[in-house]
């Protein structure tokens, strides 16, 4: 897929991903890439900015398998977030859509 | 790629950002191949999968609001050669600047040969121990590949480094050249001079300037005393004051420049204080115009008249003088009591081989001055070599009995 593409709806995947549970790092990895294949180490860029703007409070816990875990918390602000880019990529998806169809069927 | 291997470049491509910071992102990539291990990948494939290192570093920083700065092998030559070229410079700059404060320091010491040779050994150790310092900073940046701005920023000693609170302010990134400028050498050419000038700064210029500043303010407190108890000097006390307060503003302003901020407030009041200087000047020179200087204490003279018995008549001689002979007085000597409008009551008496003036009150020296002219005037001592002694009493406190003792004269 483009890389584009991926880099445009990547941010409204981890946000969704977060929205009703908590995730570490590594588990919001694999579920972006049920999605669509992205390079494992480009999320963690993603998740410091999302940091960095409030959208994410994080915290360490304890795992079973291994050293303690970050898990990303989506806060307010990241719900708020979340609510305008799920608007604007379905009407982005809606006109997107629409205009193929259109051209489609007039060829 | 190795695990280790991967986190060893991810974590020198990041040392641009905090320690804390790059520990904590090589934490989070280490937790990933160790979960992609647990789950059944190699250590080769785990790291595969997190692609492109030095693009993993462009993203890291690009969330920093940093640039990488393109490390091929062709850029890495430039970077020794600019840097090679750069320390050679601040070296011979930093020799200039010593030389200079040695000439300052031979100038102001060259009596004290010990105290001058002293300090030119500890400047010269300066330099070396300086110089070596920078070597190896430069050094120890090419071994780690280093750009040229992380090199001169740890030969700065430029420590300052964005944190996740700060990533957002553009103000925060790394030394002074910015973002788009990272490779900005004019910036590091700047940055180094500053510091030098810096150094040099408060070792030639505010050190001294601070003592002079501490004398200058107790000299102005005397003056000023002097002012408040009746001499008059207030145009000198003004140029005192104004003299200690340009002296603060300008090391205010000098250091206000080194930060870069805000001038407009500490200009003005430099110009309003240079403004009360000219006042103070002014009235200086009409002080200094309008005194009159008796040379205390030693200024002699011989006088070899003979005494003028008439001027020691009683009650007679002039409105402003009165001689006076009574009982208390020696024989051949006269007490003279001088009343004068101005001041509060001089007394002049003579034993056989002096005279002395005691004065009460204000401008005691101009007043001395004209009485003794007149004395010899009026030919009050004739054919005698004699000594003159001069007490200044006001108040008739202790502490002006032990000032006016100072003020003894000595005609001879």
């Amino acid at each position: 897929m483009n890389t584009q593409y991926k880099k445009g709806v990547i941010e409204l995947l981890v946000l969704l991903a977060t929205k009703d549970q908590d995730q570490y790092g590594y588990d919001l990895v694999k579920q972006v890439m049920e999605v669509f294949e992205i390079n494992e180490g480009t999320l963690y860029p993603l998740l410091k900015r999302l940091s960095n703007e409030k959208y994410f409070e994080t915290y360490l816990k304890e795992s079973s398998d291994g050293p303690p875990r970050k898990y990303y918390h989506l806060t307010s602000l990241g719900k708020e977030a979340l609510q305008t880019q799920l608007k604007q990529w379905k009407e982005f998806e809606q006109g997107v859509n629409k205009f193929i169809e259109r051209k489609l069927n007039n060829d | 790629m190795t695990k280790k291997s991967f986190l060893d470049k991810l974590k020198s491509g990041l040392n641009v950002l905090k320690d804390e910071e790059v520990q904590e992102i090589i934490d989070e990539y280490e937790s990933y191949i160790n979960e992609e291990m647990h789950n059944g990948k190699t250590e080769e494939e785990a790291v595969l999968h997190l692609g492109d290192v030095d693009e993993l570093i462009n993203e890291i920083l690009d969330a920093y609001k940093l640039k990488q700065i393109k490390k091929t092998k062709e850029s890495r030559i430039v970077n020794i050669l600019i840097s090679v070229v750069l320390t050679v410079i601040f070296l011979l700059c930093l020799r200039v600047v010593i030389d200079i404060f040695d000439v300052v320091v031979f100038k102001l010491m060259r009596r004290y040969s010990v105290f001058y040779k002293l300090t030119s050994l500890i400047l010269d150790g300066t330099y070396i121990v300086l110089s070596l310092s920078i070597i190896l900073s430069v050094l120890t940046g090419f071994k780690n590949n280093l750009s040229i701005r992380q090199i001169f920023d740890r030969m700065l000693l430029i420590k300052e480094k964005p944190t996740s609170d700060k990533v957002s302010d553009e103000k925060e990134i790394v030394g002074v050249a910015k973002n788009s400028k990272s490779n900005n050498f004019l910036g590091y050419f700047i940055n180094f001079l500053i510091l030098t000038t810096k150094f040099f700064y408060y070792l030639v210029i505010v050190l001294p300037m601070l003592v002079l500043i501490c004398i200058l303010s107790v000299i102005t407190g005397a003056i000023l005393y002097f002012s408040i108890v009746g001499y008059g000097l207030w145009g000198f006390s003004i140029v005192g004051i104004a003299l200690v307060v340009l002296g603060i503003l300008s090391l205010i302003i000098i250091h206000k420049l080194f930060k870069r901020e805000q001038l407009k407030v500490y200009l003005l009041s430099f110009v309003a204080i240079l403004v009360i200087l000219g006042l103070g000047i002014s009235l200086s020179i009409k002080e200094y115009l309008s005194f009159s200087y008796v040379d205390f204490p030693l200024k002699k003279e011989t006088l070899t008249k003979e005494i003028n018995q008439d001027l020691l008549i009683n009650d007679s001689y002039s409105t402003s003088y009165q001689f006076v002979e009574t009982k208390d007085i020696p024989i051949n000597s006269v007490y003279i009591e001088v009343t004068h409008a101005e001041y509060e009551s001089v007394n002049i008496g003579q034993s056989k081989d002096m005279i002395f003036i005691s004065v009460n009150g204000v401008d005691t020296q101009k007043f001395i001055k004209t009485s003794l002219e007149k004395i010899k005037d009026k030919k009050l001592l004739q054919s005698k070599d004699f000594t003159v002694i001069i007490k200044h009493n006001p108040k008739n406190t202790l502490k002006n009995v032990e000032y006016g003792e100072k003020m003894i004269l000595f005609y001879k």
